[in-house]
């Protein structure tokens, strides 16, 4: 066991997180997840307007990229470190993009259907219920990738 | 008592294979389901399918039932009296007004060189009419207007008008010839001198753009111009469209902070029926989804099937409005 795996392996906190319950831990990746996807749609709803405003139709771009590229890497990429911090994995089963892409599109979704059915704003009203739904949105977002238990190289 | 026993026992020991079946059956699930190749197939369906229940979530939902029913709803109808008879005018007017339309949409027309020029004969007759019934009008004002001829109008039917659209979907439109980029800065400096020359007669009106549905590619337009507008306005056309309007309508108005009302909205068909689906369906979209106001294209067919006078279309709309426009 050698490099950054070994140093969270020895990590108290990890060691901590490691020996929750199921449910515990599957919380802390929902909330982990969620509050990285409201922060990252609060920003770009903040900042729209002056991106559509830069340099047509660089602006445009730069939110297209963010929003589809950027913004899935990140949550895919938090979300394998988190199942692999959290169940003692290694590697991961589905690319980090995909597994980013769709939290995006279920979080955009549940998000959706909440503003449509109920015509709620994001921010506050949303973005609380999204919060609330954190357990479940762990066990989608445990679902939607995993490691490996052996070693994988 | 024995026979009892006997079937408490056989019934346990079923009941204990079937948990057992149940168990076996979840764990081969989740073994299947935790297999790289198997987790990828159900992630990448799962993608398909939100993309599908992003797209028509919004439409199904204002459709399947009426919503929004005590909120106000305004049905106006585009009329070109330029390619009627002037003596037709006031008569199509009035047909307008007895079913029910509260504004009507008109272009620019008139001969600022001949006071007396058939067009602005034509024009007068026309706002003599609104007048008489107290509908609304709403001026089309066109991207290459000289400015004299806007002067020559709103000096002489500036006052008549209730809402002023200036430039028509600007975003999509051609700069100096066919096929030519209308760049940005062209777009916004002749938004700007419009603007300027209506503003300056200080007329109770209300500002407005229409943009079709190309502005997603060029949102920077209407934010830009709506810091001048009371509302925007929304051209939809086609079924597809029309599907995804409550889309575009939610991100119109997220990007503007201004109301949404559809400025242009019909079908060029021979097929009345089919005409009178969309139109309907429309009109019951956007009112369940709260908008203030959907404007129909055309009155009078010019050169082409949109028009709904005297067609079964007209009589459909008339009954809609009477049962849901107030």
């Amino acid at each position: 066991m050698t490099g950054l795996y070994k140093t969270l392996s020895d990590n108290k906190v990890f060691n901590h997180f490691r020996n929750l319950r199921l449910a515990e831990k599957l919380f802390i990746q929902g909330l982990t997840v969620v509050i990285i996807l409201i922060v990252i749609q609060a920003w770009l709803n903040g900042v729209q307007q002056s991106l559509m405003n830069y340099l047509p139709p660089i602006g445009l771009v730069i939110s297209l990229l963010i929003t589809y590229f950027v913004q899935p890497l990140i949550l895919g990429a938090t979300n394998i470190a988190l199942i692999n911090s959290l169940h003692k994995t290694k590697g991961w089963q589905v690319g980090i993009w995909l597994n980013g892409i769709f939290l995006l599109l279920t979080f955009t979704t549940v998000n959706l259907i909440l503003r449509v059915t109920f015509n709620l704003s994001f921010l506050p009203s949303i973005a609380i219920i999204d919060l609330v739904l954190s357990l479940p949105f762990g066990c989608i977002a445990r679902f939607s990738n995993g490691g490996w238990n052996k070693p994988i190289d | 008592m024995e026979n009892y026993c006997e079937d408490i026992k056989r019934l346990t020991a079923h009941e204990l294979a079937m948990g057992n079946l149940a168990s076996s059956l979840f764990q081969g699930l989740v073994r299947f389901t935790n297999k790289s190749l198997v987790k990828n197939l159900i992630v990448i369906t799962l993608c398909i399918m939100f993309v599908f229940v992003q797209i028509y979530f919004p439409y199904d939902y204002y459709t399947s039932a009426a919503r929004n029913r005590s909120s106000t709803f305004q049905v106006g109808i585009d009329y070109v009296y330029e390619n009627d008879n002037i003596t037709q005018i006031y008569g199509q007017v009035a047909q307008i007004y007895d079913l029910g339309f509260k504004v009507i949409r008109i272009d620019l027309v008139c001969n600022p060189l001949d006071n007396n020029d058939i067009s602005n004969q034509e024009t007068d007759m026309f706002f003599n009419a609104t007048g008489h019934f107290g509908i609304a009008v709403a001026l089309v004002i066109p991207n290459y207007e000289p400015i004299d001829t806007i002067n020559y109008y709103l000096n002489r039917w500036g006052r008549d008008l209730k809402y002023v659209q200036i430039m028509n979907e600007p975003e999509t439109s051609s700069g100096w010839d066919v096929g030519a980029l209308y760049t940005d800065d062209e777009i916004i400096s002749d938004f700007n001198n419009i603007y300027a020359t209506v503003a300056s007669y200080n007329l109770s009106v209300q500002y407005y753009t229409n943009f079709g549905i190309g502005y997603v590619l060029r949102s920077n337009i209407p934010v830009e111009f709506s810091q001048k507008l009371n509302f925007v306005g929304l051209d939809i056309y086609m079924n597809s469209f029309l599907v995804l309007s409550p889309l575009f309508i939610q991100n119109l108005q997220e990007i503007t902070h201004k109301n949404v009302v559809i400025t242009e909205f019909g079908m060029s068909t021979t097929d009345s029926a089919a005409q009178t689906n969309y139109i309907i369906s429309g009109l019951n979209l956007f009112k369940s989804m709260g908008l203030k106001g959907c404007w129909i294209v055309y009155w009078n067919s010019v050169n082409n099937n949109y028009g709904i006078r005297g067609t079964p279309t007209g009589t459909a709309i008339g009954d809609w409005i009477v049962q849901n426009a107030k």
